[in-house]
């Protein structure tokens, strides 16, 4: 009797046990459901409510591609030595970058931000398309145009920075590669997007910045008159920029953070002064002159490389963390012109109207953003006509405005394809003109076989 | 028929609680009483704390500190009586209970290493060890202070546990050490085992980020071990299935000590002792370099000069060591004592550790009460509660811009300090080691060549740097409560409930503060900076089980154990910086620049079990388990996780035809799964939110961050284990051997994708294989056992071999990295070799090069005791068959930029008796110029002395005048020695703290020797 008991009271908890499973079950969602106010997911960042934050997101993601790139393209045409110790930037140094699946510092700071911004105005592009004519977002609606215009924007432009950093470019997810020159039409395309709907909204700067891009892309494949024809109605003082914040460091400009420091005394690039061995003997060409107009000072007090041995010249254009980076400008736009008249043989022409900018500093886009600048009138060019000696002066010219903010990777890029001038650096460098796809994306892209696709 | 049912469980209910609410009434004729005392064979010593019960009630007593024990109101019968204690062979006898009487049985028990009845704590409850299918790992931690005093649960650990790997990584006396069982289980997630104390699971947060360079704050240290009374080791998923989807990588149990009845018996105790940097740093700084570096710019030959030794971390007198002997103190009271119905231990403990700097320490002040009432002959309820306020400090050392051996050892040449001319004398003035060094080779002017050499202020070169840098703040404060209350409930006889309730919650600030100094030698930050970190945590565990006990033959019990486990861990982060206050006010609020973030994790599990233990006799335990787990961690896509185990567990002694030479062998095996969840929102797609420069201000924006994984599952450690457990001679020999084999599928590992697909972010996915493999042996002996002399050695050895066997793309660390094929974080580089020529040549590939994971382990101890007076005892500890990076010899050779120009990298210079460069200095210089780190990888064996102790009981009768009842002395080193053919500072060290896969050893503080001596009496 005693063990016939309890063995029925044993059964009995056993089928206590599984009606409190099979109960429990019932709301185990529930009693394990978790509200982290910490994170956003897609899920949460949907609906007009969303919209403002969406769009600031989309800008916050092409300023971080757009400052990586100014940054890394500074080093690769030595506008920027390298005062650090990192292999892969030692690489870009050199011109010579090699696939490293062991260190990802390309990936994550260019490749990788450049993607990031691409899919970010890709997919905003897709999801506002509808919502536009949605009366459920009317009360965001000024935000809406205003981020569906700088969708195509961004979408155009980093396809146009890509196609001039890359020698094949994805523009998929998981795409395949395509050549730069197909990524340019592609540019073109977003960016005459950019005018329609811009006009159409009333939103003048971004129409306007949208026709340097294209004048831009069309001077890379060698349209240039094309090219003049699209910046000739932008305004000489036009600047429209990516901006940056003194408030947090993940808002900083990276020029500027990587050029004075994280502390001043050791910084990761530094301005070539001719000085220092190996890789480091580059002198910035127009280093003396910079030093006169107050755009950068040799050996500061204080200052040190990261790498011992390295003298320090200090770039004064973006002193500080906040500071703007001029990306789409009239003076770009005029320089544009002046080229297009050069490579038309109007000479004298392209002459004043490259002089008429050098001696003006008002119109200097570095004076935009740092009005504190202390410019003056630079050397003026003087062309003769032929191709070979007034380029490597142009570049100069366009270095006067545009230093620091991706143009000379772009210029220097266009003239060693479309004209076979090469003013890159030279010495013990390698023969690079743009960067491989890196590892990652060839690692994980079924179409991309190698580093140029 | 409803009714029926109704009417009998109202009639259940009804009984119930007359037997829950008149458990007096009817014990006053038909009960009695059951007494006596548990004392040492050999001594005769009373054993407090040993374990009386009767099994057949499921009612026990422990012996308070007379050895006396006392069973009241036990029903009147024949019944079997039992005894067991930590470290003593159990016993057993036949009582008879008479009804209104009293029966007497003692007992006198024998030390052994094997008592298969000794009660460990499990999942389900206090199992004998004979029913445990595993090997258990347990500590007796009353005796392992008796022999070494430790201020902290990792050193109590150390050495300790077959199997469990504790690694120092730093002589911080407030760094965390690494710890792990049966190696390492996860590629990516925490390797840290689950924590509980007295049933409560902890926060077992084991890397905090200290910001000091390195080494992590830890909270495994803010126990004090003198409060510990045992720590059980739940080694892997094999004994670890009931502990569900977070218990893989193992489970500790600690049980704090309790109250006994009997009188109120006090105990007090202090601490003294010293700690000390015993590294010879001159040795390993740029002195034996110095030729070298005066060689390139005399253009001398290159020649190690040994004779001059100083060194910025030895010190001279113009430049102080930064060094100092710390000082330990240690004070602590308990009280126990209590009634039959209620018991109480209440203690408190105040420790002040120095470390060897002035920026490291730890003060800790701990107090805790524990109650046990029984409440009726049904009904105990056991309440623990522990309190600790800690505040630690480290200094900023490793692989920090402001390390303090960093910048000793890295500025070599162009360290700053005042000497006079070494040629002409006069009035000290500031220069550097080079020129000075240089004057003095030469007899140059030293003012000249202090203008031409002293001119790099890279790290922080100026006068008093180390001063400096031992001015900045890395503290954490925390307070912290851990509580739990247990109920145990036997309605029946057959019957017992259980019922925890538990939590743990604190509060820790963290301070780092660069404080404001206008020589500004810690750049922007010499302006003033303070990053604050507020944190705090909660960690709720709600427990119960119910196991029903019957007989289905006279020889055959089944234990049916059905139980939920449900936990919640929760910690929210406030943290915030401010930048450029005003000197002597490290204020966020006072600063120009501030700026906040928080962050908050929450995670739930809830996890429910059956159990059913087969008995035959008292010899085979046969226990198929299964738990269902759901987590608040998991992929949306994922329902119940289901953990299976089975054991087996044979005392083959009791067979009449086993050899009569063992007193006890047992064999074990079993099966089994348990978990580990993924992070928090691992499973989750998520988006960036973060303020975003646009139209001229600060606005957040949504920013993509990583694609989730809705299928996200937990990783799955499978383990088989078997081995057996054996006492021999009557105890004087006793052994243990386990083999396992444990793997984890299923791994989380973050992948990295295509970067076209726009993420940021790595998408965490189940993808990698681990295995571990090893045996665990453990040996005990008596050599002698008389009267007046006991030598005791010990013995154990674990084996490991640690191998991913599945990863699709490896995932790297610098030189190490996880691959397939390859043990967990190998080193992985190009080697260089000496070719035909003679010249060194750099592979093209990169191969496998050592391992960080020692795969051999061991101790040895031994322990010999006096006339029960003196006992002398001495701990070897061993782990050997891997390899560590010297990343400061890699470093200073220019590896990582910083160059041989200083010579601060003989190796590269070193010659034959020939003058010619050795094979070696040609290797290091070759791959320092490759970017290798092959050839500055060595084998990492050693040996420590770990422990060596003195301790003296003082006779009763000296004591017995001033009313002690127990006095003793013990006088202990540790880290006192090692033996090693590690070329580097210690084959322990770690710059990356307590980090689960990256080693090296780079401007780390090696571990510190110390002397203590501790006093304890008892009145």
């Amino acid at each position: 009797m005693y063990k016939r008991r309890n063995v029925r009271a044993g059964g009995v908890w056993i089928w206590i046990a599984v009606l409190l499973l099979a109960a429990t079950g019932c709301s185990i969602d529930e009693l394990l459901k978790v509200n982290d106010p910490d994170i956003v997911t897609p899920e949460q960042a949907a609906g007009p409510a969303a919209v403002p934050a969406t769009v600031a997101g989309m800008v916050g993601d092409f300023q971080n591609s757009f400052d990586n790139y100014a940054i890394y393209a500074a080093l690769f045409t030595d506008e920027m030595i390298l005062a650090g110790t990192f292999p892969t930037r030692i690489d870009v140094d050199e011109r010579n970058v090699q696939l490293d699946p062991n260190n990802g510092t390309l990936e994550a700071d260019m490749f990788g931000p450049f993607q990031v911004a691409r899919e970010s105005a890709d997919r905003n592009l897709a999801s506002w398309t509808g919502a536009l004519d949605d009366p459920a977002y009317a009360s965001v609606k000024d935000d809406l145009e205003e981020g569906f215009a700088l969708a195509n924007l961004y979408g155009g432009y980093v396809r146009a920075m890509m196609a001039e950093a890359y020698c094949s470019v994805v523009l998929e997810p998981k795409g395949q590669p395509v050549t730069p020159e197909a990524a340019m039409e592609e540019a073109l395309s977003r960016l005459q997007q950019t005018q329609n709907v811009a006009t159409q909204y009333g939103l003048t700067d971004i129409a306007t910045a949208a026709r340097v891009g294209q004048a831009r892309a069309l001077m890379y494949l060698g349209r240039y008159s094309e090219a003049a024809a699209a910046a000739a109605s932008v305004p000489e003082d036009f600047v429209f920029v990516a901006e940056y914040s003194d408030n947090q460091s993940s808002q900083y400009n990276l020029v500027h953070a990587y050029t004075w420091g994280v502390n001043p005394f050791v910084l990761r690039w530094t301005v070539g002064d001719g000085t220092a061995g190996n890789r480091h003997n580059e002198l910035w060409p127009y280093f003396y002159e910079w030093i006169d107009q107050g755009l950068l000072v040799d050996d500061p007090p204080g200052y040190e490389a990261v790498e011992i041995g390295i003298g320090v010249a200090l770039q004064l254009a973006y002193d500080a963390p906040g500071m703007s980076i001029p990306v789409a400008t009239g003076w770009e736009a005029q320089m544009d012109i002046a080229e297009a008249e050069l490579r038309n043989g109007q000479v004298a022409q392209a002459e004043s109207r490259v002089n008429g900018l050098l001696a003006n500093p008002a119109l200097n886009p570095l004076k935009a953003v740092n009005p504190d600048l202390p410019l003056a009138a630079f050397t003026p060019v003087s062309f003769t006509g032929t191709l070979a000696t007034d380029l490597p002066q142009m570049a100069r010219a366009r270095a006067s405005g545009l230093w620091l903010n991706t143009d000379r990777q772009a210029t220097l890029r266009r003239y060693y394809q479309n004209d076979g001038i090469d003013l890159y650096p030279t010495g013990t460098q390698g023969s690079d003109v743009s960067f491989p796809i890196p590892q990652q994306e060839i690692d994980n892209n079924p179409h991309v076989s190698g580093g140029c696709g | 028929m409803r009714s029926n049912r109704i009417a009998r469980r109202f009639g259940l209910l009804a009984t119930a609680a007359l037997l829950w609410a008149a458990p007096e009434a009817g014990t006053a004729q038909a009960t009695g009483t059951v007494t006596g005392t548990v004392t040492d064979v050999a001594s005769g010593r009373p054993l407090a704390q040993a374990q009386v019960h009767i099994p057949a009630l499921r009612r026990g007593a422990q012996a308070n500190g007379e050895g006396r024990y006392l069973l009241l109101n036990v029903p009147a019968g024949d019944y079997e009586l039992r005894v067991e204690l930590i470290g003593y062979a159990s016993g057993s006898a036949r009582i008879t209970v008479p009804p209104g009487g009293t029966v007497t049985q003692s007992f006198q028990l024998s030390t052994s290493a094997i008592a298969l009845d000794e009660l460990v704590v499990t999942a389900t409850g206090q199992q004998r060890t004979r029913e445990v299918a595993n090997a258990v790992g347990t500590l007796d931690v009353r005796r392992q202070l008796e022999q070494a005093p430790e201020a902290s649960l990792m050193t109590l650990l150390q050495s300790k546990v077959p199997g469990v790997t504790i690694r120092q990584s730093s002589g911080s006396v407030a760094a965390a050490s690494s710890i792990k069982i049966r190696g390492n289980t996860s590629l990516g997630l925490d390797n840290t085992p689950l924590i509980y104390v007295d049933g409560a699971r902890v926060d077992n947060s084991n890397s905090i980020d200290a910001g000091a360079g390195g080494q992590d704050f830890t909270r495994l240290n803010d126990l004090d071990p003198d409060n510990i009374a045992s720590i059980e080791v739940v080694k892997g998923p094999a004994a670890a299935t009931l502990y569900g989807t977070e218990a893989s990588a193992g489970v500790i149990r600690i049980t704090t000590k309790r109250g006994l009845a009997g009188r109120a018996v006090w105990s007090y105790r202090t601490e003294q002792g010293v700690t000390w940097d015993p590294t010879k740093w001159w040795s390993m700084s740029w002195n034996p370099a110095k030729g070298v570096g005066l060689a390139l710019l005399t253009g001398a030959e290159p020649v190690k000069d040994t004779t001059y030794t100083f060194s910025l971390l030895e010190g001279d007198q113009f430049f102080p060591s930064p060094f100092r002997t710390g000082y330990q103190q240690s004070y602590g009271m308990s009280v126990r004592g209590g009634s039959d119905n209620v018991t109480y231990y209440v203690s408190g403990d105040y420790l002040n550790q120095d470390g060897v700097t002035r920026s490291d320490g730890v003060r800790r002040y701990n107090a805790r009460a524990n109650f046990d009432a029984v409440i009726s002959d049904k009904l105990q309820v056991s309440v623990s509660n522990g309190f600790v306020s800690i505040s630690s400090r480290l200094p900023t050392n490793d692989n920090s811009l402001f390390s303090l051996v960093g910048n000793a050892l890295g500025t070599s040449w162009q360290g700053r300090l005042l000497r006079a001319d070494p040629t002409s004398g006069g009035t000290p003035m500031e220069t550097c080691y080079l020129a000075y060094e240089y004057a003095r080779a030469t007899g140059a002017d030293l003012a000249t060549v202090t203008a031409d050499f002293c001119d790099s202020p890279y790290f922080v070169t100026v006068e008093n740097s180390n001063d400096k840098i031992l001015n900045l703040v890395n503290t954490d404060n925390t307070a912290r409560y851990t509580g739990s209350l247990t109920a145990t409930w036997n309605p029946f006889p057959w019957m017992t409930n259980r019922a925890t309730v538990g939590m743990d919650q604190y509060t820790s600030r963290f301070r780092n503060i660069f404080p404001v100094d206008p020589d500004r030698p810690f750049g922007s930050v010499s302006d003033g900076e303070i990053d604050r970190t507020d944190r705090t945590s909660s960690s709720l565990t709600l427990e119960g089980s119910s196991a029903v006990r019957f007989q289905l033959r006279p020889a055959l019990t089944s234990v049916t154990t059905v139980g939920f486990q449900f936990n919640r861990d929760q910690v929210d982060i406030t943290s915030a910086t401010g930048r450029r206050f005003p000197a002597g006010s490290p204020s966020v609020g006072n600063s120009v620049e501030n700026e906040a973030g928080d962050a908050f994790v929450k995670v739930k599990t809830l996890g429910l079990f059956v159990q059913e233990q087969v008995e035959w006799g008292d010899e085979l335990f046969v226990t198929p388990a299964v738990r269902f787990d759901d987590n608040s961690a998991f992929g949306a896509n994922l329902g119940l996780e289901t953990y299976p185990r089975v054991g087996v567990s044979w005392v083959a002694s009791n067979r009449s035809w086993f050899p009569g030479l063992f007193d006890q062998f047992r064999l074990r095996g079993a099966w089994g799964q348990s978990g580990k969840q993924p992070g928090p929102n691992d499973a989750l797609a998520l988006l960036n939110v973060q303020p975003v420069a646009f139209r001229n201000t600060d606005i957040l924006g949504f920013t993509a961050n990583r694609p989730g994984n809705p299928d996200l599952k937990p990783e799955t450690g499978t383990e088989i284990e078997v081995g057996f457990d054996a006492s021999l001679l009557s105890g004087r020999l006793s052994a243990e051997f386990t083999y396992f084999d444990k793997k984890t599928r299923n791994a989380v590992v973050a992948r990295p994708d295509a970067l076209s697909l726009g993420f940021p972010g790595d998408r965490f996915v189940n993808v990698g294989e681990i295995t571990n493999k090893g045996v665990e042996v453990a040996l005990q002996g008596d050599a002698i056992r008389t009267d007046a002399l006991t030598w005791t050695l010990r013995g154990s050895l674990a084996t490991l071999d640690n191998k991913v066997t599945d990863l699709p793309e490896p995932i790297v660390f610098g030189s190490q990295r996880h691959q397939q094929g390859l043990p967990f974080g190998a080193y992985y580089d190009r080697p260089v070799t000496i070719g035909t020529e003679g010249q060194p040549v750099v592979a093209e590939d990169r191969v496998f090069l050592g391992q960080p994971t020692p795969t051999r382990e061991g101790s040895f101890s031994s322990s010999v005791t006096l006339f029960e007076r003196v006992t002398v005892f001495a701990l070897l500890d061993y782990q050997g068959g891997h390899q560590l990076l010297n990343g400061l010899e890699a470093f200073n050779c220019g590896l990582f930029g910083g160059g041989d120009q200083f010579g601060s990298c003989p190796a590269i210079f070193e010659v034959d008796a020939n003058g010619n460069l050795t094979d070696q200095a040609k290797i290091k210089d070759a791959a320092a110029a490759a970017g290798t780190d092959a050839p500055f990888i060595y084998d990492a064996d050693f040996i420590k002395l770990r422990n060596v102790s003195v301790r003296f009981d003082l006779p009763a009768s000296w004591v017995g005048r001033f009313g002690v009842s127990a006095a003793s002395l013990t006088v202990a080193g540790e880290n006192l020695f090692t033996w090693t053919k590690y070329p580097g500072t210690d084959p322990e060290a770690n710059f990356a703290g307590s980090a689960q896969v990256v080693r090296q050893q780079l401007w780390t503080l090696p571990q510190s020797s110390r002397f203590v001596t501790r006093f304890t009496f008892t009145f």
